[in-house]
Formats: structure tokens, sequence, C-alpha cells
């Protein structure tokens, strides 16, 4: 079989960008991506065995970034992944399940706000804000939360959710003495564990000696991707059709 | 599920009649047999046992005389028939064997030749044999019967219940005898009981078929009733001879100038109850085919899934890119075995923020579904100001036609107002309106497919979705 030569590149290159390497300071990474660009064969047998993972390639200039196309591959992360990752949190003044699940929600939507402030400058990547802090996106989410209370007043579900940020001890709580004096800063800590995944999975870095998160090539890629699917229909609703 | 259940209490009367003693023994036989039981045949690999046995336990079941048994003339003649088929032997030589046979067992000293029963004795735990008599021999007037024994019949009985074929095949048997003696009515009876078995079967079979598509990889078919449909499949695949000379007997029988009027309408009966049960004989035959199709192919597809997560490895790409080429040469929709054979091993994620997202709203939306759905009349609408204005509310109550009953009514109702130039909103409104209305009355219309229906017609495809939540 003609393909069998590039079976082991293939192989490595996959490799490669599951354990999260970068070409910049990977020179057989930097190798192969290129002959992934120039070598026809190359690129559609590797094609053919990503897809065959249920993986798709993101247009990137700078890196391989590659993502899972449905959540049958095997390399899908969903929620029941993740929540492994909340599991450090305390539980405390959540509710239900699904609550949880809304407000991690409402936390990446306000991660994405923070870096994108309007609607219009999704297409115009000079105007996105090149960095954000926990503060900056605790106060978007708090906005927000304010914001559907006001609106959605007949509306159980999104009333409890708004309801729970809001009454979730945060740093800025200096009125309340008994919340400060137990120091659970959740709000801050859920959205710091938010964060720092996302600084794991490489979408974010975070400045030395300061509290910015630095917004990533990968992070933009894949926000422009996913322009279509979620942005529109989904960020608008849940924001309540108002930008924060 | 037996077509011989009902015979239950009809043959325990007729123990008692005969031997009060035997109806213990049965019952404790009954009871000890049930783990294992395996019946020992008289002659190796030879069918005879089944078929006389048929023979005695049919004419019993539906002799109308006391002393229903078989004609000893009879029965040497279907023996010697199948032994000489069976043998290649001339007539003579197997009607020599046949009466040897019939004698041998016949002969109440001679424990050899009785019937062999083995067991698992369930108290002691071991295996026992058990020694008894199948058939008795009854000499009335100038006349030698053979009848079944108590025990014989009983033996018999857990046979058949182990292999439906075999009972419908006695049954069929038993009706063409009923057809011959006249009795069209109790021939009529016995197959609906028929019909009715094989409908059972085709609801286990439906249920079995959609258990499968639901879900391979836990499919785990029940062992008695494989083995049943397996019968079935040999038995409905060979020439069903018995049934054709059913159907030649009732059409003879309809055209028989001598049988009396009222006996041709149990006949019409009769032919009647016949087509439906030949429809569904091959229907049964369809439904079997369909089932060991869908079983066969889907054990391919689960075995090449275990043959997948034992070979393929975690960090090893390239074998596994390899077996990916060699199953996709095959098998063009292999790839979601292949995805899931990667299931028992422990993949590296790779996040998607934006399909987490995804995710969630999906399933919150789903949450935010079910809370409004208890929103029933318009009222509620009425008291949300951020759903619609009270104008439009008004507007669109006087315009809700009452009768509105089904999916149909509202797709007609849509199609006015779009006619009437009524904008998209409104449009919305009254679709959901008019919901509310059947789901009150009618609690079965199906939402979904009225919603594609609807997006196929107006609103193409996924550009504006009828939603709830505005």
């Amino acid at each position: 079989m003609s393909s069998s030569i590039y079976l082991n590149e293939c192989g490595i290159l996959l490799q490669k960008v599951l354990d999260k390497k970068h070409p910049s300071n990977d020179k057989e990474y930097q190798e192969l991506l290129n002959k992934l660009n120039y070598n026809q064969d190359f690129e559609e047998i590797f094609k053919n065995y990503i897809s065959s993972l249920k993986l798709q390639i993101i247009p990137s200039q700078t890196e391989l970034i590659l993502v899972p196309s449905d959540a049958k591959s095997p390399y899908y992360m969903g929620y029941s992944e993740y929540s492994s990752r909340l599991d450090k949190l305390k539980d405390k003044d959540l509710g239900d399940y699904i609550h949880k699940k809304a407000i991690l929600l409402m936390i990446h939507l306000s991660i994405i706000a923070s870096f994108y402030p309007s609607e219009s400058i999704i297409l115009n990547e000079f105007d996105i804000a090149r960095t954000t802090t926990i503060s900056d996106i605790a106060n978007i989410l708090l906005k927000k939360a304010n914001f559907i209370k006001e609106e959605y007043q007949g509306q159980d579900f999104a009333n409890t959710i708004a309801s729970l940020i809001i009454n979730m001890p945060h740093k800025n709580d200096n009125e309340d003495s008994q919340r400060k004096s137990l120091n659970i800063e959740y709000l801050y800590e859920f959205i710091e564990v938010v964060l720092n995944h996302l600084v794991e999975e490489k979408f974010l870095s975070k400045e030395k000696d300061s509290d910015k998160y630095i917004i990533k090539d990968k992070y933009k890629s894949l926000m422009k991707y996913h322009l279509d699917d979620i942005l529109i229909k989904k960020f608008i609703k849940y924001q309540g059709r108002k930008n924060v | 599920m037996s077509l011989f259940g009902n015979l239950k209490e009809e043959k325990s009367n007729y123990i008692i009649t005969q031997n009060q003693a035997i109806v213990g023994d049965i019952n404790y036989l009954l009871h000890l047999l049930e783990p294992i039981f395996d019946i020992k045949r008289f002659y190796d690999g030879v069918e005879i046992d089944t078929y006389y046995l048929s023979l005695l336990v049919f004419d019993r079941l539906i002799s109308d005389t006391f002393y229903g048994g078989s004609l000893r003339s009879d029965i040497i003649f279907m023996l010697q028939d199948e032994i000489s088929h069976i043998y290649n032997l001339e007539n003579d030589k197997s009607e020599e064997i046949a009466k040897e046979i019939l004698d041998g067992l016949n002969n109440s000293t001679n424990k050899q030749e009785s019937f062999k029963a083995t067991y698992y004795d369930t108290k002691e735990k071991i295996i026992k044999k058990l020694d008894f008599r199948l058939i008795k021999y009854v000499e009335v007037g100038d006349k030698f019967y053979y009848q079944i024994t108590d025990e014989g019949f009983m033996l018999f009985k857990i046979e058949l219940e182990k292999d439906p074929t075999l009972a419908l095949e006695l049954k069929n048997y038993a009706i063409s005898r009923l057809i011959d003696n006249k009795n069209y009515y109790r021939a009529a009876v016995e197959i609906k009981k028929n019909i009715n078995f094989i409908m059972e079967y085709l609801n286990i079979l439906e249920n079995e078929i959609r258990t499968i598509y639901k879900d391979i990889y836990s499919y785990d078919p029940n062992k008695v009733f494989f083995t049943k449909f397996e019968n079935f499949k040999v038995y409905l695949g060979k020439p069903k001879s018995e049934l054709i000379e059913l159907a030649r007997k009732i059409d003879n029988a309809l055209y028989d100038k001598q049988i009396s009027d009222e006996n041709k309408i149990k006949l019409k009966d009769l032919k009647e109850n016949y087509d439906i049960y030949s429809h569904l004989m091959s229907k049964l035959s369809d439904k079997i085919t369909e089932y060991f199709d869908e079983y066969n192919n889907k054990m391919s597809l689960k075995n090449n899934k275990l043959f997948l997560q034992k070979e393929l490895k975690l960090n090893d790409y390239s074998k596994n890119l390899e077996l990916f080429l060699e199953f996709f040469d095959k098998d063009s929709d292999f790839i979601d075995e292949y995805c899931l054979g990667f299931s028992g091993l422990n993949t590296p994620k790779i996040y998607n923020p934006f399909f987490l997202i995804q995710q969630l709203c999906d399933e919150l939306d789903n949450v935010v579904t079910i809370e409004l759905k208890s929103v029933k009349n318009i009222q509620a609408y009425k008291t949300n100001p951020n759903f619609y204005s009270n104008e439009e509310l008004d507007f669109a109550e006087q315009y809700l036609n009452e009768t509105i009953n089904n999916e149909i009514d509202i797709v007609s109702l849509i199609l006015k107002a779009k006619d009437d130039g009524l904008d998209e909103r409104m449009i919305k409104l009254l679709y959901l309106l008019a919901q509310d209305l059947c789901t009150q009355k009618d609690k079965r219309l199906t939402i979904t497919k009225l919603k594609s229906k609807l997006n196929d017609e107006f609103f193409c495809g996924d550009n504006y979705k009828i939603r709830r939540d505005l």
C-alpha cells in the first residue's frame, strides 16, 4: 500500500497535537506541518486518518488545531469529562446539578464577552481585547445576571441562575462582612478553574506576575470557526439580546 | 406461551379419572425436570419417536372417544413409512422393524426398552435417571389401540414448549385429522389458537429487532427465545407440505356436495382463518429472516468492535491507522465502530470550549422548554409581558379556530395565516397557541413530527426554527 510510508509520520503529527506541542518550539512538528501543507499525498492520508477518528482541522496560520467533529470521537471531551475539574469547587449555594451547568455556560460566555466586547468586533481581529482578568469576567457575569433578573421575571429557571450568581460570594462583596470572614471567593474560584483549564489547553496564556490572561491564536481561530453556530444564535440569546 | 397451555386442566382431569397417584408423581417430575431435561431416544438418529409420539398425543388430544388412541395398524403403517424413508429399506423389512419397536415399547417387563429421562435433581444436586413408559396398549373389542401414558404426555409437553415449531407442526397435523373427521368447528378453533400463537411470536420478534436497533452493544438475546427463533428459522425454511395439504383438504371439502349447508358455513369460517394463518406464517418467515439479518449484521459490527478493542493501542498510531485502512477497504460504514474501539483506551481528550458551550446550551434549552410546556393557555402568555402584547394576543385568540384538533388543522391554520399576510412573529404565536389547544385535546400529538413538517414547508430548514423561547 502506497500510503503505508506515511503511516508513521501521520502518527507522530497526531501525537504532537495531542501532547499540546507548538510548532514554534518543536522542529519535527514544524517539518511535519510543512509537509502537510505542501505534500498532497501526505495531506490526503492525514485527513483520512483524522476523519476516521472523527477529528477535524480548524484553519489556523500558526499551528495545527484538531477538534472532535462529533461526540462519537474517542477524543471528545463533553461535560462528563469536564465535570471532574469542577469537583474541587465546594458545592455551596449551587443548588441542582443543572444550575452548575448553567453557571458554567454563563462563565464561558462571559469570557468570550470579555475578549469580544461587541458583536461587530468579532469579525475584526484588531479590536479584540488582548487580555482579560478574573474580575473583568466576574463583572460581566454579574451585569448579565442582573439584566436577566430584571428582564426575565416570569421565568423561574433563568431567574434562579441569575440569583445564584448574584448571591454567590465574591471578592468585591465588601458590604457583607459575614461572607468575607468565611473567605469563600466562590465565583472567583469558579472562573479561575475555567480559565486555568483554558490555559492548560493552550487557548490562553497567563502573564507572569500579573492576573492577566492573554488570548492566543488557537482561541481566536476556534472562535472564528464557530462564529455561526454558537455566537449568533446562542450568545445573543443568553445575553438577553443586549451587548454587555 | 404454549399452544397446549389450556390443555393442562383437561389433562389433569383425565389423569384423575385414571390414576390419582400419578398426578402427584408427574407434578413432582415436572418440577424436577425443569432445569435440565434430555430425552434419550430409543433408536439412534431416528426421528421416529417424535413422529410416533406426536401421532399418539394428537389422537389423544383431539379424540372424542374415551379410548382416544391410534389403531395399531395406523401406527405400524406410519412407522414403517418413516423407517423405510430413513434407512432406505424394503417395505417388508421396515414393517418388521416397526412391529418390533411397538412390541418392545409395549412389553412392560422389558425395562431396557422403556423410556429414559435424565434429570438434574436440584435437591441432591446430582444427575439422576428415570425409567418410565411412554405408551400403553389397549384392547377394545376386536381393535388394538396405543395410548400415550400420562408421564409420556407430560414429557412430551415439556419438549413441545422447548421447540414451538414441533408444536405447530403437530397442530397442523391435528387440524388435518379434524378436517378428515369433518369436525370443522374444532379445526377452526385450533387454527385460531395457531394464529394467536404466531401473533405473539411476531410481537416478540418486533421487540427484539427494535432492541437491536436501539443498542447492539448491550443487546443480549434471551437464550430460550433465541433457540426458539432458530428452530423457527429452520422450520420455516422447509417447504410446508402439510400446509398445502391442509389448504387442499379445505378446498376439497368446500366443493364436496355431500357436506351439509351447516357444515359449509363452518368450513367457510375455517377457510378464512386458514388464509389468515398462512398469511401470518409467511409474515413470520419474513420477520425471522429480518431478525437474523439484523442480528448477524450487527453482531459482525460488534465483533469488529471487540476485535478493535483488543488490537487498537493507545499510542501506536501507525498500527491503529493500518487497522483502519484494512477495515475501511472492506466496509466504509465502519468509522463508528472504529471510534468505539477506542472506548476501552484512556485516550487523551481534546477540549473545545465552543463544543462545551453548545452542549450546555442544548441541555439547558431542554430545561427551559420543559418548564414552559406547563404553560397551557393564552392567559399565561397574557400575564407575561415579555412575550407578546395584549393586542397581539387578542388578535391571535380571535384568529384561532376552535376546531383545531390535530396537526393537519395546525398546518392549515398556518397556511391560512401565511395567505392572510400575517408576519412571522404572529404565525409563531398562532403555532404555539394551536399546539397548546391540540395537546389539551389529544395527548398523542407528535410535536416533533409537526415541527419538521412546518419547518420544511415554511421556514426553509434551520434558518428559522419555531421555538417557544423568544
